[in-house]
């Protein structure tokens, strides 16, 4: 496996040779990515919005946003647009504080779990050593903020929103992390990189999909559920609770809202994507590639074409996960909420388990296969 | 001083700050609900000086353990049982907590002169593992540890069955032995008043009860 | 980083938790002020871990 382009190392040399000292080059390179990731978060936002319209539309046989761009492209940014403008209003018996904190607690953890999402062997902010697990831990931080504005709207259904968010990110969250885990057994390491690299080399057939295809149907159900999508959406369910913990928001409060669950919904896909379906690895080995055309794999042009294949096909992943929910937004109904729960306790949970035990076992089996 | 000691030291402060004024919240706001939500600041807090501590595993699951599930249940206890009982003002309360508070940084006091006379013993290096602590704390745990981790298991076995007990506490507990006796249109509840539980004398359900 | 930095503000944060331990008359309260103290703990032992490393811990 090459190492493919480094864009830190480069970028720092450059400075260097610029006469800059190291200091100073690292401290200048830091933000970038940063900067990057997030713009390219919130531009995922719009995208995906704009999709669940127009999927949406196509589901019903309407025709969706048609007017602001060409097929409606710029339609997230005119809804954007319209938050950002409205009035924002805080009630008169809310909590103004714990009002204004809540949307925030609830947006910070979905972007900052973009620190591990990887894009290439170095494309990624930071390859810490706890990867996947930084995820799980920063996903339980969201209900906190759901607690705190359901609080403080001072409204019934709001409070009743926010228990029920809380409880269900709670509930989920052990499934979703046991079927985590059974791909970290098999990589032997938390960092995201190393699960890709696991799985990289025989291409399509290498990928952890057809190791783990409970496994893949438990992390999506688990990850539908904590970004509280349809069949999930019982925090907002408007029949029974009004618009849940969102009831009293409106204007920009209520944006970082619609931000966060758009994030939570991409960043989850992006990582069903790496977890299952090899992050950037592209269906036919690469290395094959290199040898038919005749290029060596240290070719700079070969690595530039390869590390944008590995974006985009990173990209096309997860908005094949993307499209699956939200074709599943309009195809099952909503599940009651002691359903919920006891689909998450008494079924997931013991899924997950025997999931785990039978990739224990098939490991110790096939150590060649399972990851040794 | 180089950048990344200086951006130890500052963050260091700050979250030190963050952590104590927390707490200070956390005990003495009147409002509870501030308070809960303080603990939550306390906690994350906690999680960031782990991480200067190179301790990436240990903030991950302080954040994971402590705020997404204590702070969580904490929350949920306030908000469920959101009965708001005024404390009976004692008359002299002042005297009380200024006690405490006395006594308090007394023990603060103590604990500090110790903390600066001691001379830890050329143990200040401060150099970074050479594994990672997730591949650490694995082998320590299923070697040497074995033991304390398998018997805290155990303890939290245990305090599951006792969680489960104490919510179905209103069922019958010898539901099989009288499912048949029992009239076909009453829910399988027990009476509020707690049941004898001599057995050679009794008869009918619900008329054991004194 | 200096472990006596650690050390002194495990020791505030204890006696933070015992004053509120003491003078709190709420049950959540008091378990709220019962996790600090478990942190404040918690803190010290990763502070000693820092920077007692030989072989064998």
């Amino acid at each position: 496996m090459n190492p493919g382009i480094d864009l830190q190392e480069s970028f720092i040399e450059t400075l260097i040779d610029l006469g800059l000292p190291v200091g100073a080059a690292k401290a200048i390179w830091m933000p970038l990515p940063m900067t990057v990731i997030i713009i390219g978060a919130t531009l995922g936002v719009l995208v995906s919005v704009w999709l669940e319209r127009k999927i949406s539309a196509a589901v019903q046989q309407r025709i969706g946003p048609e007017y602001a761009g060409p097929l409606g492209v710029l339609q997230a940014v005119a809804d954007g647009l319209k938050l950002v403008f409205k009035e924002d209003i805080v009630p008169a018996k809310a909590d103004p504080w714990l009002f204004t904190i809540g949307p925030v607690i609830v947006v910070l953890p979905a972007f900052l779990s973009y620190l591990i999402v990887p894009f290439g062997q170095n494309l990624l902010i930071s390859n810490v050593g706890i990867g996947i697990f930084l995820w799980i831990a920063l996903s339980s931080v969201a209900p906190i903020g759901l607690l705190m504005a359901g609080y403080a709207s001072n409204n019934k259904y709001s409070l009743l929103g926010g228990l029920r968010a809380a409880a269900q990110s709670i509930s989920y969250e052990i499934p979703l992390a046991l079927a985590v885990l059974a791909i970290v057994m098999m990589s032997n390491s938390l960092s995201t990189i190393d699960i890709v690299e696991q799985q990289s080399g025989y291409g399509i057939l290498g990928w952890n999909v057809w190791r783990q295809p409970i496994g893949l149907v438990l992390f999506w159900i688990c990850a539908l559920a904590e970004c509280e999508r349809l069949p999930f959406d019982l925090p907002e369910a408007e029949e029974e609770l009004v618009a849940g913990y969102q009831t009293e928001y409106s204007g920009m409060r209520f944006g970082l809202f619609y931000v966060a669950s758009y994030v939570n919904l991409v960043l989850s896909s992006v990582l069903a994507a790496v977890l299952y379906f090899g992050g950037w690895d592209f269906p036919i080995p690469l290395d094959l590639v290199s040898s038919w055309l005749g290029v060596s794999e240290t070719n700079p042009t070969f690595q530039v074409v390869t590390a944008s294949l590995g974006i985009t096909a990173t990209l096309l992943k997860a908005y094949f996960f993307v499209f699956v929910a939200i074709l599943l937004r309009w195809t099952l109904p909503r599940v009651r909420i002691d359903q919920l729960l006891d689909l998450g306790w008494k079924f997931l949970l013991p899924v997950g388990l025997v999931n785990l035990l039978l990739t224990a076992g098939l490991k110790l089996a096939f150590p060649f296969a399972f990851g040794g | 001083m180089n950048l990344a000691e200086g951006v130890q030291i500052v963050s260091f402060g700050l979250l030190s700050l963050m952590v104590l004024g927390a707490a200070l919240g956390v005990v003495l706001l009147q409002n509870i609900v501030y308070s809960a939500f303080l603990l939550g600041g306390v906690l994350i807090s906690i999680a960031g000086l782990y991480l200067l501590l190179n301790a990436d595993f240990v903030a991950a699951a302080q954040v994971l353990i402590y705020v997404g599930a204590v702070n969580i249940l904490i929350l949920f206890a306030v908000m469920l049982v959101n009965k708001q009982e005024d404390f009976a003002s004692l008359p002299r309360s002042w005297v009380r907590q200024g006690a405490t508070a006395l006594v308090c940084t007394g023990l603060f006091a103590l604990l500090s002169t110790m903390i600066l006379q001691t001379s830890w013993l050329g143990l200040n290096s401060g150099a970074a593992p050479e594994t990672s602590t997730t591949i650490l704390i694995g082998e320590h745990l299923f070697s040497d540890f074995l033991l304390p981790f398998e018997l805290a298991s155990v303890l939290l076995l245990m305090a599951l069955i006792g969680a489960v007990v104490l919510a179905r506490r209103e069922f019958l507990p010898e539901e099989i032995v009288s499912s048949e006796r029992q009239p076909v249109l009453t829910l399988p509840e027990r009476p509020r008043q707690p049941m004898v539980v001599s057995s050679g004398t009794s008869s009918t359900p619900g008329s054991t009860s004194e | 980083m200096q472990l006596q930095y650690f050390l002194i503000l495990a020791a505030a944060l204890f006696s933070i938790g015992i004053y509120g331990l003491v003078t709190s008359r709420n049950v959540v309260r008091v378990l709220m002020s019962i996790e600090l103290l478990l942190n404040a703990v918690n803190l010290n032992f990763l502070a000693f871990f820092r920077i007692s490393r030989s072989t064998r811990y």
